[in-house]
């Protein structure tokens, strides 16, 4: 039977690892251990989900040492008898495996993902180049993978992270944006793309093989070409 | 509230993780070594008896096997800086694992051929 190790945490008991032997069936995904935990063994268990098909983003957590999705995982697929599950790291805990999500979303607020359209934006044409740029980040969805297992976004509160850099990329590039100055700005800082320092954590983290530094690297490129009136 | 980045959770080890480490540890090496090698330098060429003392010192089988080592840690800062220039220009941030194992063997082949002309040198001065 399968062990499932679970970092429990409220602030008034602190911080300890409790051990649970949940009924799974065959092709049980971790969601549904932890559902069943909290069914037969401990109902005070606490954790985010909500979709239970990878698309929502909510049940995004440490799993055997790397985070993903509790949904998306099968325990089969762990190829062990222990499934150790953590919160995400990098965030503050709020109770069991509920991790505050605010920073994250601050620095998204701060690169303000969304156009700022200018006048003639609807008559616009948006290039095939630019909009497969674009289209690639479409397959994000704000899970928070990629800024937990960051060591850069873990250890620099200020720097923005692997996902708000990303969309702020996409932005950036979009030819019908009248933002770019202040975008240049806030991506451009060293808190904004230079801040990032290449341990590449964010491309193994996200469960949907978005790879945020690629966007990063391109967000570099454009900002070296600017600079030098390229 | 358990306070940002204090939960037990740590981070995930792959090779870019250890890459990122391995090249800040070298590169903290080379400066700590380029800050001794100056000082160092600079003590000695006061005079030349001293600065002869020091070199006669510095010829030791051990501190040239430390140079052996501060060249591989050289030769893999400037491979891993290659790999991490590459990326940077956006070639192929995706194989960044490949390209690690190509800075890894390229840093190998490079101190082989090193170790070939220098341990003769070494092995003499025993």
């Amino acid at each position: 039977m399968t062990v499932f190790r679970v970092l429990r945490y409220s602030p008034s008991t602190g911080e300890a690892w409790k051990e649970y032997r949940p009924e799974l069936k065959e092709q049980a995904s971790v969601l549904d251990g932890l559902h069943a935990i909290r069914a037969d063994h401990d109902p005070t268990l606490a954790y985010r989900f909500s979709c239970r098909s990878a698309v929502c983003g909510s049940c995004a957590m440490w799993i055997n040492g790397r985070p993903r999705l509790a949904c998306q995982t099968k325990v089969g697929q762990l190829k062990s008898d222990r499934v150790e599950i953590a919160p995400l790291r990098g965030l503050s805990v709020i109770k069991d495996l509920v991790v505050d999500m605010k920073p994250l979303w601050d620095a998204y607020q701060k690169v303000m993902p969304w156009l700022v359209e200018k006048p003639n934006a609807e008559t616009m044409v948006v290039t095939k180049k630019t909009s497969d740029v674009v289209e690639k980040f479409y397959s994000c969805i704000l899970c928070a993978a990629c800024f937990a297992s960051c060591p850069e976004a873990a250890q620099q509160h200020r720097y923005l992270g692997p996902m708000p850099l990303m969309d702020g990329f996409r932005m950036y590039v979009d030819p019908r944006d009248d933002a770019k100055p202040q975008r240049k700005q806030i991506l451009g800082g060293p808190d904004g793309a230079w801040g990032c320092h290449g341990a590449f954590a964010c491309i193994d983290a996200c469960p949907w093989d978005v790879a945020p530094v690629e966007f990063i690297a391109q967000l570099r490129l454009e900002l070296v070409k600017e600079k030098f009136g390229g | 509230m358990l306070q940002r980045g204090r939960a037990r959770a740590r981070l995930p080890w792959s090779i870019g993780t250890f890459a990122f480490l391995a090249n800040r540890i070298a590169g903290v090496a080379l400066a700590l070594y380029l800050m001794t090698h100056i000082m160092l330098l600079g003590a000695a060429a006061r005079n030349r008896s001293g600065f002869d003392g020091v070199m006669q010192k510095l010829h030791s089988p051990f501190w040239l096997s430390l140079e052996m080592l501060l060249l591989l840690a050289v030769i893999f800062h400037a491979a891993n800086g290659i790999r991490l220039v590459l990326i940077d220009a956006g070639v192929q941030p995706r194989k960044q694992k490949q390209m690690f194992w190509w800075a890894v063997g390229g840093t190998a082949a490079v101190f082989a051929v090193a170790a070939i002309i220098c341990v003769p040198v070494i092995i003499r001065h025993l």
